[in-house]
């Protein structure tokens, strides 16, 4: 049977229904307008931006200034010690990134030998400067991304960053400003801006280090709680939280010390911003006094912890064989989440006292050389110290020049020696069988 | 010599006579005996009074005892798997629970934030009605049903072209054998492959109908609600329109009259609405996207039945039997083969070694290109041996559809599916109130009794489980219970997957991977997992909680918190 002709009116009766159909996916299919995307319109068309209410991110601020665990003299004698004397050569990118978190940019030394924080700061955001630390054929530290976007590139290739955002999350403490330029191999031009943006685009929550991220997001974006990601994930400082509460302690960077620094950076984020629900609030709270009983726990006699600092009293009665600068490692990170806790989640004074003691004795003790090829341990130190101080190393640093001028060939400044307590007890030979290298550890070999 | 002749013939004449005396006898005793017993009216001369909309073929009986058997499999017989069935029904429960479709996966806790497009939604909720309000059998019946619905239009299709029925019964063996591993599953696809049916049942008039200018945006906007396979039909659809313009340009040898080809417009028009009524979803354009994404994200590369067919799995052989058996049907066939048919038969199974899955819209394709040219090749051979009978003689195709039709027949296949309805799980719950035990309905596979440990002992963290038991605890574990893994891999992050096949394919260091995730609970079966179970009850940080037959559920001592 032949098909009856298709009337007009069919027709139309069909683009109608299909138009309207159309019509009615579109808008069912759009996102709601959020703070990532202030209309639905840019939702459809560019990639997530979060809102940046700030030029200049949140700092931490120090809440103590106690001479009884780091006097002046002491304080003097380690930041002398840490100044960032880099080589012009084959900078490596994480060592000027470790430095200039704890020295900040605005950093300035009269001694020719030490790098200032503006010539730190060139060297990660000026391709022209990585150029004449590295050779042409070193792949570039910036990388372009599309939608504007810039990525640092974190391998253990030479002149990699080491961790994702770490590049970030230093150049954050550093004082950085979101309108800082970045120059790439290209011409066009960027700022921190995008490096940001792209950082919160590409973030993914379930990567290996998440530490770095969190903190650089919690200085920069609080009070905005939620953003989405490139991928479309949702995210919130609530999941970077519970990310951080995920897996064993021994799991992250430096023995899983930075995990808790982040946390109680996001916990006191929360006290102004409100960035966490009071549920997570509590979770991260409570594993911080959970951690605070293990480190109560785990501290040896002389006042160091070692990388076993989360097994508590385990840690003492089966001790790893760890070298000093693992010890150097433990104990510099907790002085230094310690100085921007609350006092509820500290142990007791006296212990603190002699982790202190305990480090500025080693650092002052130890070879300049071997605290600069393993720079990036010790200028947690120097960072950790000078908060106990209510203060920043830079800061210190040029109030202790006003009153002892720099002078060729000075040496290190002195101050009263230190008695350490009842030195570590000799841990029998079948004890240091048990391996400081835990399995898939985090941890680069030399953190550099 | 007539004396002899006479006494001859008066003695036949006798024997006669006593013949019929004899048989006079008995005539009158069976009379006798008739008249004792009421009279019985000739069953051959009566009148069939059963209206004509109720009588059938007596095919019709043979395909009902079919049906009725796949009842009595489907419905009953064949249990509900213990994968992922329950986490559509999980989502189901929480679609209800909320009121709202999910934005994001709200039921594996390392998924949250991760973008959700719950597709199977209406398929979901439906499934999750009917268990909360019937029970397990009527998800087993409804199961049934959709088959038998699938089997149905094809039966139907058959008879209304006058297929003969022992060709549509090898199209019906070819649909279920093809599909048969795919179908074992109890899941939202089978609505999709009942719309594909439905679909092949309307491309497949004779004559144009005006239903389908309403059917088919209908059945799309269900379809697109009901499963994310959508998308085949508008590949069918397209093939259909197209095949059709390359078939009158074939045959005409011109373009012209192709291009003003009727049934080429109607064909256009009607796709054009399917398209349309798919795009009648709460999700809008975002399902598109979806769809499109969703068969390339790479977790699925993990899963055997996103990989392509391969020589072991049986259903890669049981289709090359059917395509076997279809090439030399194309061989004999008198039938003209279309290029509609070509580029359907061609299409999805090349689809098939691009994912296995396709073979589902594969199937019913050759199934009905077997029964159509099969009969067409029987007719031949039927002229051939000049052997032709009443519906050769009568050269219509639809001889099949005036084949006699008698009440009886409907009485018979009525009859035969009450029989198999009474057996099934569900015909008990309706018919005597008696609910069958669930472990009789679900796998044995399936995990009921540990999961009762766990409803007692609600463990406190993250707990590792195979993805295979991941959708039975989100239907039937505590509360809150922190599951690892499901079957909706395309939701869990690739970091997590990647670790969650390093874990159970035990590469380096897979026992760490259970620290990072802060694992206190093991819970999985034995079998896959014994490496697993021996491992960590060798070690002394973990401890044996339970085990039966199937499931081992490991605790840690010391807990990370």
């Amino acid at each position: 049977m032949k098909p009856r002709r298709i009337s007009m009116l069919a027709v139309v009766g069909v683009q109608v229904f299909a138009v309207s159909a159309l019509a009615m996916s579109f808008f069912a299919g759009l996102p709601e307008p959020g703070p990532d995307n202030a209309s639905v319109l840019s939702a459809l068309t560019a990639p997530p931006v979060v809102p940046v209410e700030r030029e200049t991110p949140l700092r931490m601020e120090p809440l103590y200034d106690e001479p009884g665990i780091v006097s002046d003299e002491e304080l003097a004698a380690v930041l002398w010690q840490i100044r960032p004397v880099q080589p012009r050569k084959e900078l490596k990118p994480n060592h000027v990134e470790h430095a200039l978190r704890c020295w900040g940019i605005d950093a300035t030394f009269d001694d020719p030998q030490v790098r200032s924080g503006e010539e730190l700061k060139d060297v990660l955001v000026n391709h022209g400067a990585f150029l004449k630390s590295w050779d042409n054929d070193t792949p570039p530290l910036l990388e372009e991304r599309p939608n504007h976007g810039v990525t640092v590139r974190y391998d253990r290739e030479p002149g990699g960053s080491v961790h994702h955002d770490h590049w970030l999350a230093c150049l954050t403490e550093a004082g950085i400003s979101l309108s800082e330029p970045v120059f790439l191999p290209g011409k066009r031009e960027y700022t921190i801006e995008d490096v940001l943006q792209e950082a919160l685009r590409d973030f993914r929550l379930d990567e290996r280090e998440t530490e770095w991220s969190s903190m650089a997001f919690g200085f920069w974006i609080a009070p905005v709680k939620k953003w989405t990601t490139a991928d479309g994930r949702r995210l919130s400082f609530d999941l970077l939280a519970e990310r951080l509460l995920r897996g064993h302690q021994r799991f992250g960077v430096c023995s899983g010390t930075h995990r808790v620094y982040s946390m109680m950076v996001l916990l006191r984020l929360d006290d102004e911003y409100g960035i966490l629900s009071d549920s997570m609030r509590k979770r991260v709270y409570h594993h911080l006094e959970n951690m605070r009983d293990r480190i109560i726990a785990s501290q040896h006699p002389d006042g160091h912890w070692r990388s076993d600092w989360m097994e508590g009293a385990k840690a003492l009665s089966d001790p790893v064989d760890a070298p000093e600068y693992r010890k150097i490692i433990a104990t510099g990170h907790h002085l230094e989440w310690l100085a921007i806790a609350p006092r509820e989640l500290h142990p007791p004074r006296e212990q603190i006292e002699k982790a202190a003691d305990w480090i500025i004795h080693t650092v002052t003790s130890d070879d300049r050389d071997m605290i600069l090829s393993r720079f990036t341990f010790y200028s947690h130190v120097g960072n950790a110290l000078a908060m106990w101080r209510g203060t920043r190393p830079a800061e210190f640093w040029r109030q202790y020049r006003k009153n002892h001028p720099y002078k060729k060939g000075e040496t290190m400044p002195a101050f009263p020696a230190i008695t350490l307590a009842e030195p570590d007890r000799k841990v029998p030979a079948e004890e240091t069988t048990k391996s400081t290298e835990e399995p898939e550890s985090e941890e680069p070999p030399a953190h550099d | 010599m007539s004396h002899t002749n006479d006494v001859n013939a008066e003695a036949n004449i006798i024997s006669v006579s006593g013949i019929i005396m004899a048989t006079t006898i008995k005539e009158m005793e069976q009379q006798e005996q008739q008249s004792e017993q009421p009279e019985l009216p000739d069953a051959s001369v009566l009148e069939d009074r059963t209206p004509e909309w109720l009588k059938a073929p007596a095919s019709l009986a043979g395909f009902a005892l079919f049906f009725s058997l796949m009842l009595v499999f489907f419905g009953g017989m064949h249990r509900l798997s213990h994968t992922d069935i329950w986490g559509h029904l999980a989502y189901g429960r929480h679609i209800a629970q909320t009121g709202a479709l999910p934005a994001t996966e709200p039921l594996m806790p390392l998924s949250k934030g991760m973008p959700m497009v719950d597709i199977p939604w209406l398929s979901q909720y439906i499934g999750y009605q009917t268990i909360t309000r019937v029970g397990i059998p009527a998800i087993q019946f409804l199961y049934a049903l959709s088959l038998m619905v699938c089997c149905g239009l094809l039966v139907r299709r058959c008879y209304v072209r006058g297929i003969n029925p022992w060709w549509t019964f090898l199209g019906l063996v070819a649909l279920l054998s093809v599909s048969w591993m795919q179908i074992l599953i109890v899941r939202p696809q089978v609505s999709g492959m009942v719309c594909f049916m439905v679909l092949l049942f309307i491309a497949t008039r004779r004559k144009p109908s005006k239903a389908d200018w309403f059917l088919m945006p209908a059945v799309f906007a269900l379809w697109a609600n009901l499963h994310g396979s959508f998308p085949v039909g508008w590949a069918f659809l397209l093939a259909w329109t197209v095949g059709r313009f390359a078939d009158v340009l074939c045959r005409s040898k011109s373009l012209r009259l192709a291009v003003r080809d009727r049934e080429f417009h109607r064909r256009i028009l009607l796709a054009e609405l399917g398209a349309a009524g798919a795009l009648l979803t709460p999700h809008g354009f975002k399902l598109f996207v979806e769809v499109l994404q969703f068969g390339a994200h790479p977790n699925l590369a993990n899963l055997v039945e996103w990989q392509p067919l391969q020589l072991w799995m049986i259903q890669l052989r049981m289709a090359v039997i059917a395509a076997i058996v279809l090439a030399v049907l194309y061989r004999l066939t008198p039938r003209r083969i279309s290029v509609v048919e070509v580029l359907l038969f061609a299409g999805f199974g090349v689809s098939m070694f691009w994912t296995s899955r396709m073979i589902l819209w594969w199937a019913p394709v050759t199934a009905w290109l077997i029964a159509l040219h099969g009969n067409a090749v029987w007719k031949k051979f039927r002229k051939a041996t000049n052997k032709p009978n009443e519906e050769m003689a009568s050269g219509a195709e639809d001889t099949v559809a005036m084949a006699p039709k008698r009440g009886l027949w409907m009485v018979v296949a009525v009859g035969v599916l009450w029989i198999g309805f009474a057996v099934t799980p569900m015909g008990h719950l309706v018919l005597h109130g008696e609910e069958t035990p669930e472990e009789k309905m679900v796998s044995r596979q399936t995990p009921i009794e540990a999961t009762k440990y766990l409803l007692e002992n609600p463990p406190k963290g993250q707990v590792f489980n195979t993805m295979e038991y991941g959708d039975y605890l989100l239907w039937a574990g505590p509360k809150d219970l922190e599951i690892f893994v499901a079957s909706h891999a395309h939701l869990v992050p690739k970091e997590v997957w990647r670790d969650y096949m390093r874990i159970t394919r035990y590469g380096k260091n897979w026992e760490v991977g259970l620290d990072r995730y802060s694992i206190n609970t093991v819970f999985v079966n034995n079998i896959q997992q014994a490496r697993m179970i021996e491992t960590l009850l060798d070690n002394e940080e973990w401890s044996l909680a339970y085990q039966d037959k199937q499931t081992t559920i490991l605790t840690r001592n010391d807990p990370i918190e």
